[in-house]
């Protein structure tokens, strides 16, 4: 690859359409890059000026919505909070990998929705509920720190060999969001949670590699919450199957 | 679409966008006048103009940015123009609606809610009654 100036940068992209016949291969562009430019405003200089047939996920470019991540010289990045000057002038952009591509940058998610929908992401009140304001104790809320803060960018799903060999496995990010509203102190259905997660596909298809931990871009830590999980179903299975135990 | 397809013009509809943004914040922020408001309308309705003589876009159905982005920015203009020519119109200062040619509120007039309706040739300005409940308008004192 070229050698860059500090006011620009080679960007290698994996290019794939599949409504053309053309195999996957990559496409390199020149762009212009101050300290502040990061990886998507680089995909926005290609994209307006460059090749329009350019095709990349992006939504927020605050870090917040999940939509941009991608392989950034081997690292699971979200394109909109990479500084180019951060990780050097020559970059190399893969779409997710273990992932259908749709086109370009731009991978098929549904797989990964349908198991996240599976967990139930949302809290079904304890029954029945209070009638006035629901008291969440700072206490309680800790429990669930951390785990709020998920925007399922799919980066950890993507890195998981347990996803690559075994495809109904809910994955990380799935069971990162289970852990959340099973924690939470509002949550009335830990039993059903525990029943899903326990399941075939469920936990204990996660063998600890922690490449979900290593992938996180919010430096987020899920196998410590599906080690979590595991703990919370295996004592609720054993209390439910040894009655004494209550 | 097939227009778009078919665009045999140079027009580059991202520039039409920065353009767009770049006079909505100098002339139509929320210090107005007249004059630059007319001024403003002036070259959003060029810019407009220029949108009709884009180059070819591709209509790939297929994550197709270039397109999804063409879409963005004509609908930009539009709306562009709707608020560059109500702001024209109302010949007062109410919010964040401040005339600088017309400092006042003028409730007689313009105790009104805008509305836009689509013609062929540009927006046609309507205005329909308030329904005032609660809080009453009054000038800010502070």
């Amino acid at each position: 690859m070229m050698k860059n100036k500090r006011d620009s940068a080679a960007l290698a992209i994996l290019r794939y359409d599949p409504g053309k016949s053309t195999e996957p291969h990559y496409e390199t562009y020149d762009v212009k890059a101050t300290k502040d430019t990061t990886v998507l405003d680089a995909l926005f200089q290609i994209l307006e000026t460059q090749d329009h047939s350019l095709a990349f996920r992006y939504s927020c470019r605050s870090a917040v919505c999940g939509s941009c991540a991608m392989f950034i010289n081997g690292r699971y990045k979200l394109a909109c909070s990479t500084l180019i000057s951060e990780i050097g002038r020559d970059v190399i952009i893969q779409p997710l990998p273990h992932m259908p591509v749709i086109r370009d940058l731009v991978v098929d998610l549904t797989t990964f929705f349908e198991k996240y929908k599976v967990i139930k992401p949302y809290v079904v009140p304890i029954n029945p509920p209070p009638e006035k304001e629901w008291i969440q104790s700072p206490k309680q809320r800790s429990k669930i720190n951390d785990s709020t803060d998920c925007i399922l960018c799919a980066a950890c799903y993507s890195s998981c060999p347990s996803v690559w060999t075994g495809k109904r496995y809910l994955g990380p990010a799935a069971i990162l969001q289970a852990y959340r509203f099973a924690a939470d102190s509002r949550d009335g259905i830990l039993r059903d949670r525990v029943e899903v997660l326990g399941s075939e596909n469920g936990l204990w298809r996660c063998h600890t590699i922690f490449n979900c931990t290593e992938a996180c871009p919010k430096s987020l830590n899920p196998a410590r919450f599906i080690e979590s999980l595991k703990r919370t179903a295996t004592k609720e299975t054993l209390k439910a199957r040894i009655p004494f135990l209550h | 679409m097939e227009a778009l397809q078919s665009g045999n013009g140079t027009e580059e509809p991202t520039a039409l966008r920065d353009d767009v943004r770049l006079i909505l914040t100098q002339k139509v922020g929320m210090f107005r006048s007249g004059t630059d408001l007319e001024e403003a309308l002036k070259q959003v309705r060029t810019l407009r103009e220029r949108f009709s003589r884009l180059r070819p876009i591709d209509v790939n159905k297929v994550f197709n940015l270039d397109l999804i982005r063409t879409f963005e920015v004509e609908a930009m203009l539009e709306l562009a123009e709707i608020i560059t020519a109500s702001a024209l119109a109302r010949k007062e200062s109410r919010g964040a609606h401040v005339r600088l040619d017309f400092p006042q509120r003028d409730d007689e007039h313009f105790l009104k809610h805008t509305l836009a309706h689509y013609t062929p040739t540009g927006p046609k300005l309507d205005y329909s009654n308030v329904k005032i409940t609660r809080y009453q308008p009054e000038a800010r004192k502070y």
